[in-house]
C-alpha cells in the first residue's frame, strides 16, 4: 500500500464520518460545521485526484462561499419555537430500509466490474489545461452558466426585494 | 344513364330551406339590423320579409318542377325498356360485401311522383301564399314546406330502400313540424306529436322489412330487390313476412287500420298543409312504396291478401265515419283515410298501376277539395263546423264550384277522373285473380259512402240557408287572387286527370292507356279472371248507379229542409253515437295500449330500471372511484418528504429491475 | 494507483447519507444540507471518473454543479427567509401546504 491510497483511505473514512455527524447532529450549527468538514476533505482528495482547481474551488466556493451563507442563515434564523429534541420525522422506519435497499443494489452494481484507472496524461488537470480547453470548446457552456447565475439573482430579488412594494 | 340532373330536382327545395330557414331563425336580428340601417318600420319588414320567403319558397318549387319535366322528357326520348336516370351523390356504406350509395333514380314511377309532388306541389305553395297571409310564422312555415317537399323527393328518388327510408323519416318530421306549426296550442302540438309517434310504429315495421330483405337477397337496390323476389326459390314464409313488415310501414305512413289515428288529428295543421301533406303527397308514400315492390308483393301472395284486406277495411270503415263528422277538415281526412283504403286495395289485388293512377287523381281532386275547404275556412274567419255555415254559393262563387267539380271526381261521376280511377279499381277488386266479391262488395259500399258524405259536405257547407253567426257571413268574402286560381287549377286537372289512363274498356273507341304504358316495364297489373273479363260494362254501370245513388241520398237528407237526417240519427241512435265517436278506437288505443305502456314506463322502466340500474350504475362508479381515491388520497397528505421517499422507493426498483436483467 | 471501488463507495456513502438527510430530518436548513452534500458526493463521482478515464470533462461538470450549488443556495435560502417568516418555524410539518 503506498501512500497515495493509504491517504485516500483516510480521507474517505474521515468524509464518511462528518458525513455521518451532519446527519446526526441535533443542532443545525454542528451539522453545518460537519459538512464544512466533509467539504474540506473532499477538496483534500481532488487534489489526490490530479483536479488541483477543482480543489481550489472547492475551498472557495463551497468552504469559502456557499457554507459562509448557510452557516450565516442557521445563525440569523431564530428558532425558538420548534421542537428541536424530535429531529427525525415518522418517516425513518420507512427511508432507511429503502436507501439502505438502494445502496446494496448499486454496490452490487459496482462489483460487476469496473474499468481500471490508467495513467492520465502528464499536465492532467493542471490550471493551464484546464482552463484552455474550457474556454476554448466549452465557451458556450460556460457563458452560459453566467446566465444561470445571472437568473438565480433575479430570482433571489423577486423572492426578497420588492417585499414592501407589493403590501 | 348518369345524370347530374337528379340533384336540381332534389336541392332547389333544400336551399329554399336553408335560406327561409335563416331568414325565420334570424328574424328577430335581422329586423334590428334593418330598422336600424335600413330605417324600416316593424310592418315594413314584415311585410317584405313574407315576400321574400314567398318568392324564394314558391320559387324553388316551381324550379324544381321544371327540372322535374326536363327528367321527364328526357325519360320520354329514351328507348322504352332503358328508362331510367340515376345519379350516385356519394358513397355511403362500402363495408365488405356491403355497397351502399346515396344514390337517386328517376325512372317512370319516379317521374310520375316528382311531377305530382312538385305539381301540386307548387300550386299549394302558391295557395299558400294567400292562406298565410299575415300569420307571423310566414318564413317558418315555408322552410318547412321547402323541407318537406326536400324529403319527399328524397323518398321518391331514393334509389335503394336506405335513401328512401331518409325521405320517409324527412317526411315524418316535415309533417310533425307543420301539423304543430301554431304550436302554442297544446291540442295543435299534442296532435304534431301524436302523428309522429304513430308513424314510429310504423316507420319501426319498415326498418325491420328492409332489414330483412336485406338478410334475404343481400341488397337493399328497389330493382334488385324486386329482380330477386321475382325469381326467388325462398321459402315464401321470409318473404311474405318482410313484404308484411313493410306495409306496416306503409300502414303508418298512409294512415291505414290500424295505425289511421293520426291522419284526422293531423288537420290541426294550416289547411295547405293539409292538402299538400295529409292527402296528396306524403300519405301516398306508402301507396308508392307498395307499387315500388310490387313484384316482391307478387311473390308473397300472404302478404298480398292482407294489404287487400286491409285497404277494404279501411277503405269502409273510415267512410262510415266520415258520413257524421261535422269538422269540414274531418270529413276530408276521413275520406282521405278512406281514399287510401282504396289504393291499397288496388296494390293489394294486384293492380299497382291502378294504385299509382287512383294517387295521381286523388292528389288532385283531394288537394283541390282541402284546398277549397282552406277557402272556405279562410272566409269564414276560421270556422270549421259545417252545421254552422251553409249558403256560401253566393258569397264565393269559385270556391264553390270548383268544390262542386271536385266532389263530383271523388264521387265517382263519368267522366271526371276520380271516376276513371276509382272505377277500374273496383274492378280489378272483382275480375282480378287476386281478388274476390267480398272486396268488391265491400268497395263498392265504401263508394256509396264516398258518394254521400261528400255531397252532405257539399250540400251543407255551400247551399241551403246559411246558418253561421249573421255577422260572420256579412263578412265572408272569396278568397284572394293565388288561392282562387289554384282551386280553378286543381278543378281543371280533376277533370281532365282520368284522361292518362282510360281503360280499354270503358270507350267504344280507341283510346291509349298512358299510364300504363308508360309504367309496363316496371309493374304489370295482375290477370283477370275470364268471367270478369266480360262483366266490365256491368262495374261501369254499378260505379255510376252507386254515385248517383249516394247523391239522391244526401239530397233527400240535407237538400230540401226537412229533418230527415236527425230522425234517422235518433232512430239509430246506438250505431250513430258509435260512427259519431268513431268506434271508440282512440278511446282504446288509449285504454289498452297507451295506458299500459305509459303505465309500465312510469313504474317498470322509470322507477326501476332507470332509477336504479341506470342512475344507479353511473352514481355506483362516481362512488367507488371516490372510495379508491380515498385511499390513494393518504399516500398523497402534502409532505414533501413523504414523495422524495416515494422517488427513492421508485428508485429502488427501477435499479433492482435493472440489476437482476444484468444477471441474466 | 487509485483505490476506485473505495472512492466509489465512499461517494455513494456520502450520496446516501445526503437522501436520508433530506428524507428523515425536520429542519428544512438541514434538508438543504443534505442537498449540499449530495451535490459534493456526485462532484467526487465525476472528479474521480475523469481521472479514471483521463478525460477533463468530469471536471467540467464538477465546475458547473458548482455554479448550480451557488445558485440554488442563494435561492433556498431567500425560500427560507420567506417561510420563516410566514410561519415562524422550519419544520417541515409545518409547512405541507400541498395537501388537499
Amino acid at each position: 500500500m503506498d501512500t497515495l491510497n493509504v491517504s485516500f483511505y483516510v480521507l474517505g473514512a474521515l468524509a464518511v464520518l462528518g458525513a455521518l455527524s451532519m446527519l446526526l447532529s441535533r443542532q443545525p450549527m454542528r451539522a453545518a460545521v460537519s459538512l464544512l468538514f466533509v467539504m474540506l476533505v473532499l477538496s483534500g482528495m481532488y487534489a489526490l485526484l490530479s483536479a488541483p482547481f477543482m480543489a481550489v474551488l472547492q475551498l472557495i466556493i463551497y468552504a469559502g462561499a456557499i457554507m459562509t451563507l448557510i452557516i450565516f442563515i442557521v445563525t440569523l434564523v431564530d428558532v425558538k419555537g420548534d421542537d428541536l429534541h424530535k429531529v427525525f420525522s415518522q418517516i425513518t422506519l420507512f427511508a432507511v430500509p429503502a436507501v439502505l435497499g438502494l445502496s446494496v443494489l448499486i454496490i452490487l452494481h459496482i462489483m460487476q466490474g469496473i474499468p481500471a484507472a490508467g495513467q492520465p496524461p502528464a499536465e492532467f488537470g493542471s490550471v493551464k489545461n484546464f482552463t484552455r480547453i474550457l474556454l476554448s470548446q466549452y465557451a458556450l457552456q460556460f457563458e452560459l452558466a453566467s446566465v444561470l447565475l445571472l437568473v438565480g439573482i433575479v430570482g433571489i430579488s423577486a423572492l426578497r426585494g420588492k417585499k414592501e412594494e407589493s403590501k | 344513364m348518369e345524370t347530374t340532373l337528379l340533384c336540381y330536382i332534389l336541392f332547389f327545395p333544400l336551399l329554399g330551406f336553408f335560406i327561409n330557414g335563416l331568414v325565420a331563425f334570424f328574424r328577430h336580428d335581422l329586423e334590428t339590423a334593418c330598422q336600424r340601417y335600413l330605417g324600416w318600420s316593424e310592418e315594413h319588414f314584415f311585410h317584405r320579409s313574407a315576400l321574400f320567403s314567398a318568392c324564394i319558397g314558391v320559387g324553388v318549387i316551381v324550379l324544381s318542377f321544371l327540372a322535374g319535366i326536363c327528367g321527364f322528357v328526357r325519360l320520354i326520348g329514351m328507348a322504352e325498356g332503358g328508362r331510367v336516370l340515376t345519379q350516385t351523390l356519394f358513397p355511403w356504406i362500402h363495408s365488405g360485401s356491403v355497397r351502399l350509395d346515396f344514390a337517386l333514380q328517376f325512372d317512370a314511377l319516379s317521374a310520375i311522383m316528382v311531377l305530382v309532388v312538385t305539381g301540386v306541389g307548387s300550386l299549394i305553395h302558391i295557395y299558400s301564399v294567400g292562406y298565410m297571409h299575415g300569420d307571423k310564422g310566414f318564413c317558418r312555415y315555408f322552410a318547412y314546406l321547402n323541407l318537406f317537399i326536400f324529403a319527399m323527393l328524397t323518398l321518391v328518388l331514393g334509389k335503394n330502400l336506405l335513401v328512401l327510408f331518409i325521405g320517409w323519416e324527412g317526411v315524418g318530421l316535415a309533417s310533425y313540424l307543420l301539423i304543430g306549426f301554431w304550436f302554442t296550442d297544446a291540442e295543435k302540438a299534442r296532435a304534431g306529436k301524436k302523428a309522429f309517434i304513430t308513424n314510429r310504429v310504423g316507420d319501426f315495421g319498415f326498418i325491420l322489412g328492409a332489414l330483412l330483405l336485406f338478410a334475404l337477397f343481400g341488397t337493399l337496390d328497389c330493382y334488385g330487390i324486386n329482380q330477386a323476389a321475382h325469381a326467388a326459390k325462398l321459402p315464401s314464409l321470409y318473404l311474405n313476412l318482410a313484404a308484411l313488415l313493410l306495409f306496416v310501414g306503409a300502414c303508418g305512413k298512409s294512415a291505414q287500420i290500424p295505425l289511421y289515428v293520426w291522419l284526422p288529428d293531423a288537420m290541426a295543421g294550416p289547411t295547405p298543409v293539409s292538402a299538400l301533406i295529409h292527402a296528396a303527397t306524403m300519405v301516398t308514400a306508402g301507396v308508392y312504396m307498395v307499387a315500388r315492390m310490387s313484384a316482391l308483393y307478387f311473390a308473397a301472395p300472404i302478404a298480398m291478401s292482407v294489404v287487400a284486406i286491409i285497404g277494404a277495411a279501411t277503405a269502409i270503415f273510415a267512410a262510415t265515419i266520415g258520413l257524421v263528422q261535422t269538422d269540414i277538415k274531418k270529413v276530408l281526412a276521413y275520406s282521405t283515410v278512406s281514399q287510401l283504403g282504396y289504393m291499397f286495395l288496388a296494390c293489394g289485388v294486384g293492380a299497382p298501376i291502378l294504385a299509382i293512377f287512383h294517387l295521381v287523381t286523388h292528389a288532385f281532386f283531394k288537394a283541390c277539395l282541402f284546398l277549397g275547404a282552406g277557402s272556405v275556412i279562410h272566409g269564414m274567419g276560421g270556422e270549421q263546423d259545417i252545421t254552422k255555415m251553409g249558403g256560401l254559393k253566393h258569397k264565393m262563387p269559385v270556391t264553390c264550384w270548383t268544390f262542386f267539380i271536385a266532389t263530383l271526381a271523388i264521387a265517382g261521376f263519368p267522366p271526371l277522373s276520380g271516376f276513371v280511377s276509382k272505377d277500374e279499381i273496383l274492378f280489378y277488386a272483382f275480375a282480378s285473380k287476386h281478388g274476390s266479391v267480398a272486396l268488391w262488395g265491400v268497395a263498392a259500399l265504401a263508394a256509396l259512402c264516398t258518394s254521400f258524405y261528400m255531397f252532405r259536405l257539399f250540400y251543407l257547407t255551400f247551399l241551403g240557408e246559411n246558418r253561421s253567426d249573421h255577422h260572420v257571413y256579412e263578412h265572408v268574402h272569396e278568397s284572394p287572387a293565388t288561392m282562387k286560381w289554384v282551386l280553378v287549377a286543381l278543378a281543371f286537372l280533376s277533370v281532365v286527370g282520368g284522361i292518362i289512363a282510360v281503360p280499354h274498356t270503358m270507350v267504344p273507341f280507341h283510346m291509349p292507356n298512358y299510364l300504363e304504358h308508360w309504367l309496363g316495364t316496371l309493374m304489370h297489373n295482375a290477370e283477370l279472371t275470364e268471367a270478369g273479363e266480360h262483366l266490365s260494362s256491368i262495374f261501369i254501370a254499378i260505379s255510376v248507379i252507386v254515385a248517383f245513388l249516394g247523391l239522391g241520398i244526401a239530397h233527400a237528407m240535407y237538400g230540401r229542409k226537412s229533418d230527415l237526417a236527425a230522425k234517422m240519427a235518433a232512430k239509430a241512435g246506438c250505431i250513430y253515437r258509435l260512427v259519431l265517436n268513431k268506434y271508440w278506437i282512440d278511446e282504446l288505443y288509449t285504454k289498452y295500449i297507451y295506458t299500459p305502456i305509459y303505465k309500465l314506463s312510469e313504474t317498470i322502466l322509470f322507477q326501476v330500471f332507470d332509477k336504479k340500474c341506470i342512475d344507479g350504475s353511473v352514481n355506483g362508479s362516481g362512488k367507488v372511484c371516490q372510495k379508491i381515491s380515498r385511499i390513494a388520497l393518504k399516500m398523497q397528505q402534502g409532505d414533501m418528504q413523504f414523495y422524495l421517499l416515494y422517488m427513492v422507493v421508485g428508485l429502488l426498483v427501477l435499479s433492482a429491475v435493472i440489476f437482476f436483467n444484468v444477471v441474466k | 494507483m487509485i483505490p476506485l471501488n473505495f472512492l466509489l463507495i465512499v461517494s455513494l456513502i456520502l450520496f446516501m447519507v445526503g437522501t436520508l438527510t433530506v428524507l428523515i430530518r425536520r429542519n428544512i436548513l438541514m434538508i438543504l444540507m443534505g442537498l449540499e452534500l449530495m451535490l459534493n458526493a456526485a462532484s467526487l463521482l465525476f472528479i474521480t471518473y475523469a481521472r479514471v478515464l483521463g478525460n477533463l470533462m468530469g471536471q467540467f461538470f464538477t465546475l458547473f454543479i458548482f455554479v448550480v450549488a451557488a445558485v440554488e443556495v442563494g435561492l433556498i435560502i431567500a425560500i427560507v427567509l420567506n417561510i420563516f417568516g410566514l410561519k415562524k418555524s422550519l419544520l417541515t410539518s409545518n409547512f405541507s401546504l400541498m395537501r388537499r
